[in-house]
């Protein structure tokens, strides 16, 4: 195999609240419950490797518990490093892109999140570019440029700093389906990048194997993921909070388990001769671990078998 | 007395099996038909500040969240009383809450109360609407916490503890014309802490705030909780109970993962009720020695097993009763 792809996990396991349970047979007798299992950095990052992932994305708002149980982004990457895990990169929002007066607050946070992520030793920033889309959309050709112009300059400090910033749009988001591939068009190709998310382009009603055609090259990283909803209407798109279905609907799946093209997505993946990170997202899985284990059969024994 | 249920039984924060599923609203629905199930008629809610990221919950966690899925607190109780609960008697709400929320909001520490102030109105609005009587705070963040943003300055951090009261005060006396009582209940690993508690009651006006001793967090400061329940019993418009084994032997009340202790021979701290150490018979009869008659919030915090959970807080709270019936005979 000739290994052109690392996995990597993205981070959704909510705050994980030990760095190490020491005492695993007493809490577990404690109860009798299967919580010591998930609890502890020690363990999760062992499921990563054991699951074959090569890395984990981190998600910014665990920052600040992951900085109080390991003090410095180096220790966390040293306890990770450990396990045989890297840090592939971390996830971040530019809320408020599309104002301009907002425009240098936007790129301060943008490049301190580019800091942080060197600070781990990762190398993707992916960005998701606005707001949601309820209260802030549709957006006018100025608020497109403002975002363009806040992801140009924190992609240009990123890119300085050795941080592939690669956009990640959510299908509820404020860029959407009638402006994401403009946003697109309007961002620097040398220091603007993309993160394709497979199932949010689908559920946002674009094409997925069109889009990764057209865009291929500015493709610098995957949110791996499936969907059994291949675009949702406008109404429920830009309608308030859709992220978490009131009623338990799901918009991911684990690849293989929903209604995408994966393998023939791979295969043009596989043609353009894709190198780097690919990361899993199994957000909204009700079981965490056995999601992962899921995920990463399908990547490897169905996917893997036509490229890695 | 009262039984109230309190939904704390959730951690909605942590990794643990099925933690995602935490903040669909569907999941509430089906927890909210077992406290109803297990005979639970009232029901204390622990809240956050309103911020973008948790007010997109399912879980009734804050009160953005709760407006969104029910147009208002009046349609949540709606809602509420269709499943059977009859009131929410107290929404809980925390100063460390409000100093995780800086981190995302990016207000300055110096607007500290200022932003606390807004979160409990918002609060006892909320709990107005829904007919409850107590807003039960926790007044101050971990001390651990305050170690690290004062970088260990004492007299920075007295100054902190002096402006908290000050706080509560102002709430306490806003929070009477809606009709709500506000309670402060003491953590173990906040400057409401064991023998430091008489020193903060000293700087509130009773008239305006009560005390809501909990005995698991009394014991874990080393305090004797007994003693300080009888001494307060009076006061006390609202009692907390939790119940522990912990015994803070590598003082995790001054880390910043004071409730998650990370050296030491115990890692957990919260134990459902019936399950830990505290004398809750004991502690039922002093209360109704005292002739305290108000709600007690039942706090199984962070069940490993939620349904289980549950189920064992009405086990607890009927062998209570019955223990002391039988007692009184």
């Amino acid at each position: 195999m000739a290994n052109h792809i690392k996995l990597s996990h993205m981070s959704h396991w909510k705050t994980i609240p030990y760095k190490q349970i020491d005492n695993f047979r007493d809490y577990y007798y404690e109860d009798k419950s299967n919580s010591c299992y998930y609890e502890d950095w020690d363990r999760i990052l062992r499921y990563h490797k054991a699951t074959g992932y090569d890395g984990i994305e981190l998600a910014p708002w665990d920052l600040p518990e992951i900085l109080g149980l390991f003090k410095t982004p180096a220790e966390y990457t040293a306890f990770a490093a450990d396990h045989g895990i890297e840090v592939s990169g971390m996830f971040h929002g530019c809320d408020d892109s599309h104002i301009a007066e907002k425009h240098g607050e936007v790129v301060a946070a943008g490049r301190s999140a580019v800091d942080t992520l060197k600070a781990f030793g990762g190398r993707h920033l992916n960005t998701c570019p606005g707001n949601n889309y309820y209260g802030n959309g549709p957006l006018d050709a100025e608020g497109l440029k403002n975002i363009a112009s806040c992801l140009n300059e924190i992609g240009e400090y990123a890119e300085g700093n050795g941080i592939k910033l690669g956009i990640h749009n959510e299908f509820f988001c404020v860029t959407n389906k009638e402006n994401h591939r403009q946003l697109i068009e309007l961002t620097d190709p040398r220091c603007v990048h993309y993160c394709l998310d497979t199932a949010q382009v689908v559920l946002m009603g674009d094409d997925v194997i069109d889009f990764y055609e057209t865009y291929k090259d500015r493709i610098c990283t995957f949110h791996w993921k499936d969907t059994a909803d291949l675009g949702v209407a406008d109404e429920i798109r830009y309608a308030k909070d859709v992220e978490i279905c009131d009623d338990g609907h799901r918009w991911f799946w684990e690849p293989g388990e929903g209604c995408l093209p994966m393998v023939e997505l791979w295969k043009r993946v596989a043609a353009h001769g894709f190198k780097g990170w690919v990361t899993v997202e199994d957000d909204g899985a009700p079981d965490y671990l056995a999601a992962m284990a899921l995920s990463s059969y399908y990547m490897k024994q169905v996917l893997g078998k036509i490229y890695w | 007395m009262k039984a109230v249920a309190s939904y704390g039984i959730v951690n909605a924060d942590t990794s643990g099996p099925g933690a995602f599923l935490r903040a669909a609203k569907w999941y509430w629905d089906e927890l909210t038909d077992m406290f109803a199930a297990a005979g639970f008629t009232s029901v204390m809610i622990p809240m956050v500040p309103n911020t973008e990221n948790v007010s997109r919950n399912g879980a009734p966690i804050c009160t953005a969240s709760v407006k969104t899925r029910f147009g208002s607190p009046a349609g949540y109780l709606r809602y509420l009383n269709e499943k059977g609960i009859e009131s929410v008697e107290a929404i809980g709400i925390s100063a460390q809450s409000m100093y995780n929320s800086l981190f995302e909001t990016g207000l300055p520490i110096e607007r500290f109360f200022d932003g606390f102030y807004d979160y409990a109105m918002d609060a006892a609005e909320a709990l107005a609407e829904l007919k409850g009587s107590t807003l039960l705070a926790s007044p101050t963040p971990g001390i651990g916490f305050l170690m690290e943003q004062f970088r260990g300055d004492e007299a920075k951090i007295e100054d902190f503890r002096k402006s908290s009261a000050e706080c509560m005060n102002r709430i306490g006396e806003a929070v009477r014309g809606l009709g709500v009582n506000l309670s402060i209940r003491n953590e173990y690993w906040t400057l409401m802490r064991g023998a430091l508690i008489e020193e903060y009651m000293k700087l509130l006006d009773p008239e305006k705030v009560s005390f809501a001793p909990d005995p698991a967090h009394l014991f874990i400061a080393g305090a004797d909780y007994m003693d300080i329940i009888r001494k307060y019993a009076g006061q006390a418009k609202t009692v907390c109970f939790t119940d522990t084994k912990f015994r803070d032997e590598q003082e995790a009340y001054r880390t910043i993962s004071p409730e998650f202790p990370q050296d030491g021979a115990a890692q957990r701290v919260y134990w459902d009720l019936g399950f830990g150490d505290m004398d809750f018979d004991g502690i039922y009869a002093a209360l109704k020695e005292s002739g305290f008659d108000g709600p007690v919030l039942l706090d199984s915090r962070y069940s490993l097993d939620i349904p289980k959970g549950i189920l064992r807080m009405r086990t607890f709270w009927n062998r209570l009763e019955k223990n002391y019936a039988g007692k009184e005979i």
